[in-house]
Parts: structure tokens; sequence; C-alpha cells
């Protein structure tokens, strides 16, 4: 079954600024969308509103076409990985797994290297490798829709391809939303591409519209030649 | 099924639970030294207590709720459940006291 989840007529204002104005957004099952823009155009503030923890001025955002009122939101409906550090610390990865109805073992195969962790606590490991759990379980986990925000940054190269490649599998299951300054990956990953600038999205057509938009400067070689 | 969101809530206790027992304690060495009349200025020290505890939570752990809210467990749920059982724990063991001076 395809599921589609669609945002619009947001206004979002922090101290009489109008931060998101105009915004139209829509996730499907089967599509990776990717959101660029420059710090503060309100990306991650979108995410937050999408999740029910930012409550903006005005917004409709509809599953399947039914209204989301309040700020509840169902895991079966919607997971959302910040950009900071969320799960807690205390847990061990057995646990995170049980919580999240994971298996491990299908984990190890992507990521043969973290087998030794099953039984730690995520306060042993470092940074990079609790991102790599915070990631694995919001990613995979079964929902209609899933948010990533900034799931590239802090991870080394080796393991940005397998979290691509785990994009491309769980997405014939799911509609993931997807934002990251590290712009080759997101362009890379996504079927379909916003921008955000001046508080409204911009369908891209054109990868040449991140320069004339400011994001990317016009000597970088978007196609990472 | 339900088992699940106990297990979450006990988890989000576990991050509290012991300031508030150690304070729980001291409220009920007080009531059990200076008696009874004590009893509504330790009430209200705990609750005051718990509303420090709240706020230090929410500003500098609030990105845990983000965890519990990705398995259905929503931040006002977790604090009602948690604040409600400590409190009840703290008024059962003051009447235990009592019975017990």
């Amino acid at each position: 079954m395809i599921n589609r989840l669609e945002l619009d007529s947001v206004i979002l204002e922090y101290n009489s600024k109008r931060i998101l104005q105009d915004v139209y957004l829509k996730i499907e099952t089967g599509k990776v969308t990717g959101i660029l823009g420059r710090n503060g155009t309100g990306k991650s503030s979108l995410l937050r509103i999408l999740f029910g923890e930012v409550i903006p001025n005005d917004k409709s955002i509809r599953i399947n076409g039914k209204s989301l009122g309040s700020s509840y939101r169902s895991p079966n409906d919607l997971r959302y990985l910040p950009q900071n550090r969320f799960i807690p610390k205390s847990l061990t990865v057995n646990r995170i797994f049980k919580d999240f109805k994971l298996d491990f073992r299908d984990f190890i195969i992507h990521f043969p290297d973290f087998k030794k962790f099953h039984k730690s606590k995520l306060s042993d490991l470092s940074g990079g490798e609790r991102r790599i759990f915070e990631i694995y379980v919001i990613l995979v986990s079964q929902t209609k829709f899933c948010m990533l925000d900034e799931p590239f940054s802090q991870i080394m190269p080796v393991h940005i391809d397998v979290i691509k490649n785990l994009i491309l599998r769980e997405k014939e299951n799911k509609g993931i939303l997807l934002t990251d300054h590290m712009y080759r990956y997101v362009i890379e990953s996504s079927n379909e591409l916003y921008v955000l600038q001046d508080g409204k999205t911009n369908l891209l057509q054109d990868i040449k519209q991140l320069e004339t938009m400011g994001y990317i400067n016009a000597e970088i070689n978007t196609n990472g030649e | 099924m339900i088992m699940k969101p106990i297990r979450l809530v006990i988890t989000f206790y576990k991050s509290y639970a012991v300031t508030s027992l150690l304070i729980t304690i001291s409220c009920l060495t007080i009531l059990y030294t200076w008696g009874g009349n004590t009893f509504t200025a330790l009430f209200w020290f705990k609750v005051f207590t718990l509303g420090l505890i709240y706020f230090y939570i929410n500003a500098s752990n609030k990105n845990v709720f983000y965890y519990y809210k990705n398995l259905g467990l929503t931040k006002k749920r977790l604090w009602i459940s948690t604040l409600s059982f400590d409190l009840l724990l703290f008024l059962a063991l003051s009447i235990l006291t009592g019975y017990l001076k």
C-alpha cells in the first residue's frame, strides 16, 4: 500500500519573525524526499512540526488524507531521528533493539564490526557508534514514515555507504524524509528534493538552482567529480 | 503489550529515582524525629523538589523524550505517571512512619 504524508499551510513565527510560510511537502511510500537549505531556514523546525514537537501558528498535516490534529504521533505512522543524541545512554544495545522490535542479526549483517556491542551500554560507545544505532533503529523499525535529521553527520564514510543502502532498502516499505548539509549524499539518496528559502519550499528541478540560491559555491561540481 | 510501556516508564523513572528517594528518606527521618506536626511543611518541600527535578530534566535532558515518543510514550504521560507514583510512595511511607513512631 502506498501511504502519503502531506504538510501545507504552515506558518511559524518566533518573536514576530516569520520562519516558515507557504510550505508544501509530500512524503510517499517508495520515495525519499530530501530537504536542503541554509542554516536557520527552518529545516529542523519543519521536521519537528511534523513530529508534533513544535506547534506552529498554523498548519495542515495529513496522512492518507486524514488530518493529524494533536501533537501525539503514533510510532506506527511516524518516527523521527533528531539532530542530537536522543537514546538514554544508560540503556544497553540489546534493550534498544527489544524496544524497537528489531533483530540484532540483521543489524550485524550491515555493521559486522558492531557485533561486540550487543550487550554494551550506549555510554560505553563513541559518539559515532551511538549515532549508527540511533539511525538504524529509526530507519529500520516498522512505521509508515521516518524523518532523518542529519543522519550523515558524525558518521565515517564507510558507514555512510551502508546507511545509503539501508535508505534504499527501507524506502520500499515506507516514506523517508531526509535533511543534511552533506548535500551530495542527500541528492544521491533522494527521489524528490526541496530547498527551503525565505520560509518557502521550492521543488528542485536542476542542481544548479542550489548555486543561484546561495546554498553551494558555484565552483563546486555538484556531481562530485 | 502492556509490559512495554511499563518498562519504558520505569526506565524514565530511574533517571531521577535515586535523587527523589534520597529526598523522601530525608523527609521521613525528620518526620520520625520531630513528629507529625512537621508533615505539612515536609509535604510541600517534597512537592517543591519534584518541581525542581521536573524543570532540571526538561532543560538538561530534553532529547531523551524523543526516544520515548518514538515508542509511543509522550512526555506528559511519562511525567504524570512517574511523579504520581513518587508522591504516592512518599505519602504511603509517611503514613507508615506515623504508625511506627
